[in-house]
């Protein structure tokens, strides 16, 4: 067996950590399974040395899957489109941000859930009981089964709502409207299901399986978590929702007053359990989808705390 | 046929639903592709992703398809554009900087500066600046035509007007000099 140095420079193991076609593959194939501590070793130094350009056979099996997908995706649009109605899907998925549903309206529901709706406000916050927050839009409502959160973690929506879903791989979120299920394993979305409407999803972030009703058994699974990207359709910026986007610009102000106007806009009770806390004064400019985050990223200019109680975000030192 | 006239060719092949003719494409102009990227931002995921959107976007759009003269020119101009939104998406701070910068290439990084941005571990970011400073200017020159440009020992001793020997004699030291280093 060759040294490590006299591995590196081999230009066919070359090869073979890059994923080129070459004959010699099998032979390496081999030796790795002979001496795979060598060859890790040796294929660690090309990997460093060539930056991580990986290995183009693997890459080219994700574009495969890729292109797999977006054949499956695009059958599923017929379907759709058949059905009378036009419908737009816009899949993307990026390393952060949000994804949003289309017009999906709600479905027949059988027990009695809990009904939390945002009715006139703009938006309304909820937090569920496993720690999700649920931003409504205007008229949205949304439908808690009985058992939410026992064994199974599933909402029915009708309208728009953004979801930052927390994570749970034992039970998974799942979303109903009227033509699809959407099952979340952790991940922030937003879902607009208005009746009557064009349909648009963008997916940005987090890992989710959708099944169009109207043709079940076809499940497309978007896991960004795996590096896989596919943007069917580019996202335009201007498609992020606007309405639950909050650019929250202060200078200067104590948090009190910050306080009062995240509590407007998301539409969640927002109070103190300390008086000091509340003049503790920020500045800057703040993107967010969710008042969670709004106050993660004050946090990180100045350090407080704040938890959940009933609906209720307590702020204190 | 050159590899751009083939390129040309699985390009028409795409616009008339060929799938195995993008597969072809993506495996002419990967490498290409993946070190183009990794001179603009020196994040080997994001680039990948991004190279995988590229080809995905190409068969989206393989119905509305112009023809091209130049395929490898026009693919490093729409993954500039993919990594510079992703990028900005990221980042909205370095938005303004990047809207600034406008259509001028940013500033092109060097190996050194790639293949120590690539690696998550501080340790070995740290231990792979330190090696580097040790091997002569010839060694660096090498290890970046053989590893990252994917040269042949015999178009690096072309390029450098030396024997294949002397070139490989170059590269196989610096290895065991970095491999030392690395440890």
């Amino acid at each position: 067996m060759n040294s490590i140095e006299e591995l590196v420079c081999d230009e066919s193991f070359q090869q073979f950590c890059l994923g080129h076609d070459a004959d010699t593959n099998s032979y390496w194939e081999d030796q790795l399974k002979l001496h795979p501590e060598m060859i890790e070793e040796a294929r660690r130094i090309v990997n460093i040395l060539s930056a991580n350009q990986g290995s183009r056979l693997d890459h080219s099996r994700q574009l495969q899957d890729g292109l797999r997908q977006s054949v499956q995706l695009q059958q599923l649009l017929e379907v759709s489109a058949s059905k009378g109605r036009k419908r737009r899907f816009i899949y993307a998925i990026a390393a952060t941000g949000l994804i949003l549903f289309g017009v999906w309206r709600m479905l027949p529901v059988k027990k009695q859930p809990a009904t939390y709706t945002a009715s006139h406000n703009p938006r309304h916050t909820y937090i569920l009981t496993d720690g999700s927050i649920i931003t409504l839009r205007e008229n949205g409502t949304l439908l808690i089964d009985n058992d939410f959160g026992k064994n199974t973690r599933e909402v029915t929506l009708t309208g728009e709502a953004f979801f930052d879903v927390k994570h749970n791989d034992q039970h998974p979120f799942i979303v109903h409207t009227r033509t699809a299920d959407i099952t979340v394993l952790g991940t922030t979305f937003t879902v607009s299901a208005n009746p009557g409407e064009e349909t648009e999803t963008t997916l940005l972030s987090g890992k989710i399986a959708v099944n169009l009703k109207a043709k079940p058994g076809d499940k497309i699974v978007l896991q960004p978590n795996q590096k896989f990207i596919t943007r069917i359709y580019k996202l335009d910026k201007k498609a992020t929702p606007v309405w639950i986007h909050n650019r929250l610009e202060i200078d200067n102000e104590p948090l009190e007053e910050i306080a009062k106007k995240l509590e407007k806009w998301y539409g969640i009770p927002v109070i103190f359990s300390d008086e000091a806390v509340k003049s503790y004064r920020y500045s800057g400019t703040f993107e967010s989808e969710s008042i969670i985050k709004a106050l993660e990223a004050l946090q990180l200019s100045y350090p407080f705390n704040f938890k959940v109680n009933n609906n209720v975000i307590v702020i204190s030192k | 046929m050159s590899n751009e006239e083939e390129n040309r060719v699985h390009w028409e092949n795409i616009s008339r639903g060929d799938m195995q003719a993008l597969l072809a494409l993506h495996g002419n102009t990967y490498f290409h592709l993946i070190r183009f990227g990794l001179k603009i931002c020196g994040d080997d995921e994001l680039v990948k992703d991004c190279v995988n959107q590229l080809f995905l976007q190409l068969w989206d759009k393989r119905a509305k398809m112009q023809p091209v003269i130049q395929v490898r020119a026009y693919l490093f101009t729409t993954l500039r554009h993919l990594i510079l939104d992703e990028l900005s998406y990221l980042d909205k701070m370095d938005n303004a900087i990047i809207r600034m910068s406008g259509e001028a290439a940013p500033n092109e990084l060097s190996y050194e500066e790639i293949i120590i941005n690539v690696q998550h571990d501080e340790e070995l970011k740290r231990k792979l600046h330190a090696a580097m400073q040790q091997l002569t200017h010839r060694q660096k020159e090498l290890i970046q035509l053989k590893f990252f440009d994917g040269l042949s020992y015999e178009q690096i001793a072309a390029h450098t007007s030396q024997s294949v020997k002397t070139a490989y004699n170059t590269i196989y030291d610096a290895i065991k000099q970095l491999r030392k280093l690395l440890k």
